[in-house]
């Protein structure tokens, strides 16, 4: 079983599966992060980590900055 | 439903889902459609033919509700208090879940609903096919695939819109939220949406609803309403509105499983691999770079050298000016009026001259460029790459949408700032596009006369504007309360530009120029050939000659093209581009790095006051014309110190 990590720490090119927030993320943002398809269960592609986070959920591709994508709890998948 | 006693057609959506698009292949009334999130920040109306020409509404995109920003603000506005519309939700197939989880909140705002499920094209290509009769089926409401920009779907969904039903559509959130739910329904007022949505929305803390609602019901019950929400709240540890979402996201979840079918896609197309390069921490610049050159080629050396040239030189130059300088003399007896007409300053030799063969021609190509790029999908690509540059600045990437806007016309930037998350970020934005971001008609004067000069010149007024951006934005920044949000947004895909949509784009932007710019260019001439006659110019001239010639060095004549910058800084450049002759390179570059960051043009001002007051659009004025002497000066020492240009 793959431990809980950051999704800021997730190499490129890997799949992981969204199981959370940080504990003391904030009310609105974790609204945006969920608004934006990061839903607990959401298995998502990391594509790049610079210059920003780089996923691909479904079929759209999403970017957000290194301090959000530290929010976000998954699980890396094999 | 009947459209003809409906309130009309309201669009509805996330942003970048092709809402406007839409719009206008139902009403064929053209607003702004490019390809990224933001392009519409207000709501825009026009009537459909085909639907006995009932109104629609196109309305700003939505992350999701409650709404969190200014354009977001605006759509919550739009269905709080357009009555009897019918609802049509513009959705992307690619991201189906997210559609629907909106689809869940609209489809129980008790008004008729269809779903456009557009760009099914994009969809399919990546694998994904969406069944869209069981998704009605599922729904209770028609849903439509369609794919807009091709004109796709869109009888039939003419059809549906025609007989659209209120959809039996009611999502089952748990069991605590529903007593309150009830118990709140006979609160909210009873004539625009179902008391239940009223009451979802208001669950989750809408603050756009709790002001509309301060508005037009009882403190006594906006009260109650408050009482019943923090006694809910009590049963739960978790925030009501991410217990709301969570029950939404459930349930597209698994409507979305049924209705899907998903083939595992084998390889990644050329405008996904250009995508990724576009954002790539290396490859990304020279694709940058690549990019620029690609606008300096098109609107400096086609634009502004060949077309210029062919214009003004030849067209106006050689054959029409000396015709109508002929018949004027020969038909006006008064000298005054021949002067004002085809004199130096005059209405036709200065204002339509420059207006219709130096700027129409420049213009028009830049127009074609930003719209091919606008519409590329590129754009929202270079919010990723340019974020970290934002940071110094204490903005996010997402600010790089309006400062490129600007770079169409500053004033509809200045509006477009409306999509950034605070008010400390819209003021700084809105500031440094004051100060420092050209518009099209401006850049393209500008790139015209540098190409003119050398790639050197364009270099050091590129450099010394980016400079001034940065360092200005940096202490604003410094100076500033408040603190920076982190960028989050989604990346549109690279898409081949339709050339019907870049067309249509470049002559809704042509059609501006002509209509607003070309009568204030008349207005700038005909007030120069006044303030000649009066005396005035030649006064002003000497009086500013410490300022022009001391401080940078340029002729004492040039004091009249600032005179026009302060009506658009463009008719400045223009200004200076008629003395040409008269100038050396380095006295060309100080002039237009001067006018460039010079105050904001007339109606960017007014703009600014709409949006944040007469003080604060003063403030900005006093520290951007003083600025801008400054800096011109300060290159006019250093070029001269370095011996470029003189």
């Amino acid at each position: 079983m793959p431990s809980t990590q950051l999704l800021s720490n997730i190499p490129a090119h890997s799949d992981a599966r969204v199981v959370g927030f940080a504990a003391d993320i904030e009310e609105g943002l974790r609204e945006r992060l969920l608004a934006y398809g990061l839903i607990p269960g959401q298995i998502v592609r990391v594509m790049a980590q610079r210059p920003l986070t780089l996923l691909q959920i479904d079929y759209t591709e999403l970017a957000l900055e290194k301090e959000l994508a530290a929010c976000v709890l998954v699980k890396k998948q094999a | 439903m009947n459209t003809s006693t409906t309130g009309g057609l309201l669009l509805v959506g996330q942003p970048n889902v092709g809402k406007s698009v839409l719009f206008h292949a139902l009403t064929g009334r053209y607003v702004m459609v490019s390809n990224y999130p933001g392009t519409t920040v207000e709501v825009s109306r026009g009537n459909a033919c085909s639907l006995g020409n009932c109104p629609v509404l196109d309305t700003p995109g939505v992350i999701s509700l409650p709404s969190r920003t200014g354009d977001e603000h605006a759509t919550t506005r739009a269905l709080l208090s357009e009555k009897d519309v019918v609802l049509l939700q513009v959705g992307d197939a690619k991201n189906l879940r997210r559609t629907l989880q909106l689809t869940a909140l609209f489809a129980e705002m008790g008004q008729p609903m269809v779903l456009a499920v557009n760009m099914v094209d994009e969809a399919e290509a990546r694998g994904a096919h969406i069944d869209t009769i069981a998704l009605t089926t599922e729904l209770g409401l028609p849903a439509v695939a369609t794919v807009a920009t091709q004109g796709k779907g869109i009888p039939e969904l003419e059809a549906e819109l025609k007989k659209a039903p209120v959809p039996r559509f009611k999502l089952e959130y748990p069991a605590e939220i529903e007593q309150a739910l009830d118990k709140m329904a006979a609160l909210f007022p009873a004539d625009v949406l179902a008391p239940r949505a009223l009451g979802l929305l208001f669950l989750a803390g809408d603050n756009e609803l709790e002001i509309w609602l301060a508005g037009c019901i009882s403190a006594d019950h906006l009260g109650a309403l408050r009482g019943h929400r923090d006694l809910l709240q009590q049963s739960f540890t978790e925030p009501l509105s991410a217990i709301l979402q969570q029950t939404r996201m459930d349930f597209a979840d698994r409507v979305a499983s049924r209705v899907m079918r998903t083939a595992v896609q084998t390889t990644s197309g050329l405008a996904q691999r250009l995508g990724f390069l576009s954002v790539h921490p290396f490859w990304g610049w020279p694709v940058l770079f690549a990019v620029l050159y690609g606008i300096y080629w098109l609107v400096g050396e086609f634009g502004a050298g060949t077309l210029v040239d062919l214009l003004e030189e030849q067209l106006f130059g050689e054959l029409i000016n000396p015709w109508f300088v002929g018949v004027v003399e020969g038909l006006v007896p008064w000298s005054w009026l021949r002067d004002l007409l085809v004199g130096e300053y005059g209405l036709w030799t200065m204002g339509m001259t420059y207006a219709l063969a130096l700027i129409l021609p420049i213009v028009t190509t830049f127009f074609i460029a930003f719209s091919i790029l606008e519409d590329s999908g590129y754009f929202a690509r270079l919010t990723v790459l340019s974020n970290r540059s934002f940071k110094a600045l204490g903005l996010n990437g997402r600010a790089v949408l309006p400062m490129i806007l600007g770079l169409g016309c500053v004033t509809m930037a200045t509006l477009t700032t409306r999509i950034l998350h605070t008010r400390r970020e819209r003021l700084l934005v809105t500031f440094l596009l004051a100060l420092a971001v050209p518009c099209s008609a401006q850049l393209g004067v500008v790139m015209g006369i540098l190409a003119g000069i050398s790639f050197s010149a364009t270099l050091i007024w590129f450099g010394v504007v980016l400079l001034v951006l940065v360092t200005v934005g940096w202490l604003a920044n410094r100076l500033m309360p408040g603190k920076r949000i982190p960028l989050m947004t989604e990346l549109s895909p690279l898409r081949l530009p339709v050339p019907g949509n870049v067309l249509l784009k470049t002559w809704a932007r042509l059609k501006w120029y002509l209509v607003e710019v070309i009568p204030l260019f008349l207005i700038g001439a005909f007030l120069l050939f006044t303030l000649d006659r009066l005396g005035i110019l030649p006064w002003l001239v000497n009086a500013t000659e410490p300022l022009v010639t001391g401080w940078l060095g340029l002729p004492k004549e040039a004091a009249a093209a600032f005179l026009m910058g302060f009506l658009r800084r463009d008719f400045g450049a223009t200004g200076l581009f008629a003395m040409s002759s008269a100038l050396s390179a380095q006295q060309m570059v100080v002039g237009l790095v001067t006018l460039t960051l010079f105050m904001p043009c007339f109606a960017n001002l007014l703009m600014i006051i709409k949006e944040h007051g007469l003080l604060r659009a003063m403030l900005m004025l006093a520290m951007v014309t003083p600025l801008a002497f400054f800096i011109g000066g300060l290159l006019h020492h250093a070029l001269t110190l370095l011996g470029w240009g003189v």
